[in-house]
């Protein structure tokens, strides 16, 4: 017990001093601007987060999102791929576009001897995009060996599945990719439609980590970011996925193992339950000292050679996966409902709930680690409508998780269940 | 700013009090010490993360190795991470990782590392976990067959893997039998012939304080950190300091190609150039060269072989500085391409940087390469331990933070000066690895 609160005080502590150096202000435009100081790398980010990601795609159009984000990019009004690559590369400045079902986000990091550069280069970016012609085919070209790589793999093949099942009918349902057919139909004139509905100062927030005077660095954001469109934003009113009846698909593939995904809609990120239901999941698969690690990485008959289980927050509903695969997929199944029967039936141990938290408390100090980790973070946390001090909250609620509150959130939200499950093999013959 | 006044201020201490023969710096961001019996511990605090990484390297590997012994190193690490005949450790370990810890180790040429990383509440544990797992092994036959059969294993995939062939082909062309020119996971039969009481030998003469490291980076106090570490193993014997087995390889003027047949599904290009030890004044310099030969679009190779005549797939460059001399080497997948004339350009792009003027704009960008990969590697605390603890190795504890100074102050001259010194048309190597 003292060795997680231990945890939880130093971190605390570190959150606080990190909120203590941050500044934010809100232009005329809507846009939102945010420095942070952080004296301690001397490599610093920026990161652009726009409420624009794919369940803004029109229906049947999976995938512009991703495109018109990417093509960011691609070439400006004032500068060509050529030129902008050249001088990033000449500068070592790293840049990278994330597309999620909620959010849109470009980051540059660089040097803190190159950043002044690198920010102007992401202003220029994001308010004066060309969407080049040429750049479009090559990007839909890289889109489509995104999408043939998440196809190839066991995990995000059924994780698309699992999403359709989980939120039928709810954007959330559709891959952020796309299809191969809706990235092959996407044209300029859709892409620049999607940026002219959805990118937008009012739901833009742009995020600076480094070693700088936050008061001066958002002077120069102001400057930067002047020209960024200040209109009306399309929003997309949709409603929260809500948990249906149990839904089960089964699929094949040639592999030698089966995969098996099960999902079940989780509380929201805001609510009372997030941080007991987060504990949860880290009792039930989260590597070494889990349940799922225990039952299928050491004592397991079967050959599992995965198995785990996450929370994937979004917008509009958390989702907790559990995963595994297994050359005996039947008995996998049954032995992944077993572990969500212990954990609604028998409250866990101490030891269980200690370990649980200081996984937790691990793994998000690993996700805060760089400038641009931070700067994400921040810019996510404000489009989730978080308070700025969320992160101290959280960590205090999740101290005071108790093995009662694990069990309660595991009997309220592990219901209802989504399952896919890849048999290897083909499908069977059915009669007439 | 505070942090890089502090770091200079260190470096500027450290540099003074190396130079009058001690080795200890006590400052609240960077603390290094050599304890009594030899053990060197390095601490720098980051308060930017919520990490700690407590390293171990230890001066054994390949380099301290004859042919008759290639393999002790690297099986001696395998026995150590395995704890499995060891109860108390066996228990720390697995609390450990259900904390969320992390415990690697890898063999190299130089040296053997283990690498633990968790939250920095957990700084203690780390330490302890380190200590106890690399003093406190137990030599079991049954862990000993265990280990050998892994290490068998990897060395079976090496023997299988094309550009690890091909790069081979090209050092030992360029280096003959010396240690760098072998992989430092040894060889079948000499791990196949090692017996327990051979790594129990090993392990008390190179598991000494002369030959260790500890490396810490993270969000800790730098000095009450150094105390925890040095309160661990400051009863450690002293021992011996390891000694190569064998001069560092003296670069003849013989260029020369082994083409290699029968290798992967497309031709693959190994080009080595000599290049200088990690104590050598011309390192900074050389390191700069690799940032123009290879990195970015604006690079010798990638402009040559990949924007203006594209004559390859994939060109990359790289250098391992180590304690003894060893080869840059740029790495070519051809393709579908003229392999002779994709030969022809790697070895014209190493050339240029001798034969042709190095321009100011040229400096300037190699050193934001360099500057920045350094401190990407330092923002991560895995990393930055990791990059302290690998300087400490090879280049000893004032390299650490002089390196920052004597990349800003080289000029053009300079690295045109060391690249005439090491790239010359009659001395380098090609292995190329054809269908």
């Amino acid at each position: 017990m003292k060795l997680t609160v231990t945890v939880i005080a130093v971190l605390v502590a570190v959150a606080s001093a990190a909120v203590a150096d941050m500044r934010q202000v809100r232009l005329d435009s809507g846009l939102t601007l945010i420095a942070l100081a952080d004296s301690w790398s001397d490599i610093s980010a920026v990161s652009v987060m726009v409420d624009a990601g794919s369940r803004y795609d029109p229906d049947e159009r999976g995938g512009l999102a991703q495109l018109t984000n990417e093509m960011l990019f691609e070439g400006t009004r004032n500068a060509t791929w050529e030129e902008i690559v050249d001088d990033l590369d000449g500068l070592s400045i790293r840049h990278g576009a994330l597309t999620s079902e909620d959010f849109a986000e470009l980051y540059l990091t660089a040097h803190e001897t190159e950043f002044d550069t690198a920010i102007a280069w992401l202003a220029e970016f994001i308010s004066r995009p060309a969407f080049d012609e040429g750049r479009l085919d090559l990007e839909k070209e890289t889109a489509l060996r995104l999408l043939e790589g998440e196809m190839n793999h066991a995990f995000t093949r059924n994780y698309h599945s699992l999403s359709g099942l989980l939120f039928h009918g709810h954007p959330y349902s559709r891959p952020v990719l796309g299809t191969p057919e809706s990235i092959r139909a996407a044209t300029r004139g859709e892409i620049v439609s999607f940026y002219e509905q959805h990118y937008g100062a009012s739901n833009t927030i742009v995020v600076a980590v480094g070693d700088f005077d936050t008061e001066k660095m958002l002077a120069r954001l102001e400057v930067l970011f002047a020209d960024y469109p200040d209109r009306e934003v399309a929003r997309r009113e949709t409603a929260r996925a809500e948990s249906g009846e149990p839904s089960e698909l089964d699929v094949y593939s040639d592999g030698e193992d089966g995969f098996i995904e099960i999902g079940f809609l989780g509380p929201e990120i805001d609510s009372d339950d997030y941080a007991a239901t987060q504990v949860m999941i880290s009792v039930l698969g989260d590597g070494p000292g889990s349940r799922l690690a225990d039952r299928f990485g050491a004592c397991g008959s079967a050959k599992q050679s995965v198995a785990g289980a996450f929370v994937s927050v979004r917008s509009e509903g958390v989702r907790l996966v559990a995963y595994a695969s297994s050359d005996d997929i039947d008995a996998t199944f049954h032995a992944l409902n077993d572990e969500f029967e212990g954990i609604r039936a028998v409250a866990v141990s101490d030891v269980e709930l200690e370990q649980a938290k200081s996984r937790i408390a691990t793994r998000l100090a690993l996700r805060m680690e760089t400038s641009k980790d931070k700067a994400s973070a921040i810019a996510r946390r404000h489009l989730l409508g978080l308070q700025s001090n969320f992160r101290e909250t959280h960590f205090e609620r999740l101290e005071s998780v108790t093995a009662d509150d694990v069990q309660r959130v595991g009997r309220t939200y592990l219901v209802n269940p989504a399952t896919v499950i890849e048999r290897p093999g083909k499908p069977p013959r059915r009669g007439i | 700013m505070m942090r890089t006044h502090h770091l200079v201020a260190a470096a500027a201490i450290l540099a003074l009090v190396l130079a009058g023969g001690c080795a200890n710096v006590e400052h609240a961001a960077f603390v290094t010490r050599v304890l009594p019996n030899g053990v060197t511990i390095v601490v720098s605090e980051n308060r930017g993360s919520d990490m700690v990484s407590v390293h171990l390297w230890v001066r054994d590997g390949a380099l301290y190795e004859s042919v008759d012994e290639a393999g002790t190193a690297a099986l001696l690490r395998s026995v150590v991470v395995s704890s499995a005949r060891n109860p108390v450790l066996e228990e720390k370990a697995e609390a450990f990782a259900s904390i969320g810890g992390v415990v690697m180790a890898s063999p190299s040429h130089d040296f053997v590392y283990y690498v633990t990383a968790c939250h920095a509440a957990y700084f203690e544990q780390a330490a302890e976990l380190l200590y106890m797992g690399t003093t406190d092994t137990v030599f079991s036959d049954e862990d000993v067959e265990s280990a050998k059969q892994g290490l068998l294993t990897s060395l079976g995939r090496y023997g299988t893997n094309t550009r690890e062939q091909t790069y081979l082909a090209c050092m030992k062309n360029m280096m003959g039998d010396h240690p760098y020119a072998r992989l430092p996971y040894g060889s079948v039969d000499v791990i196949t012939a090692l017996t327990s009481d051979d790594l129990r030998e090993r392990h008390r003469e190179a598991y000494v304080g002369r030959n260790m490291i500890i490396s810490v980076a993270g969000n800790v106090d730098a000095i009450r950190a150094a105390d925890v570490i040095e309160s661990l193993f400051c009863d450690l014997p002293e021992g011996e300091p390891a000694q190569p087995s064998t001069e560092a390889v003296v670069w003849h003027d013989e260029s020369n190609i082994d083409i290699l047949t029968g290798q992967g599904a497309s031709p693959y290009v190994v080009v080595g150039f000599p290049a200088p030890s990690a104590s050598d004044e011309d390192v900074a310099a050389m390191d700069l060269l690799l940032m123009l030969l290879g990195r970015g679009r604006a690079s010798r190779l990638d402009r040559r072989l990949l924007l203006d005549e594209e004559l390859a797939v994939s060109v990359s460059a790289g250098w391992g500085t180590r304690r003894q001399a060893n080869p840059i080497v740029a790495w070519v997948d051809v393709g579908d391409h003229d392999v002779d004339r994709a030969r022809e350009a790697t070895v014209d792009a190493f050339l240029s940087l001798a034969d042709d003027p190095i321009s100011e704009d040229d400096v300037t960008r190699a050193r934001v390469a360099l500057l920045t990969e350094v401190a990407e590697a330092r923002s991560v605390m895995a990393e930055r331990a990791s990059y302290q603890g690998y300087w400490a190795a090879v280049g000893g504890i004032g390299f650490i933070d002089d390196y920052t100074a004597r990349i800003n102050e080289l000029t053009r001259e300079d690295l045109e000066r060391v690249a005439k010194k090491y790239f010359r048309r009659n001395c380098y190597s090609v292995a190329v690895a054809m269908p």
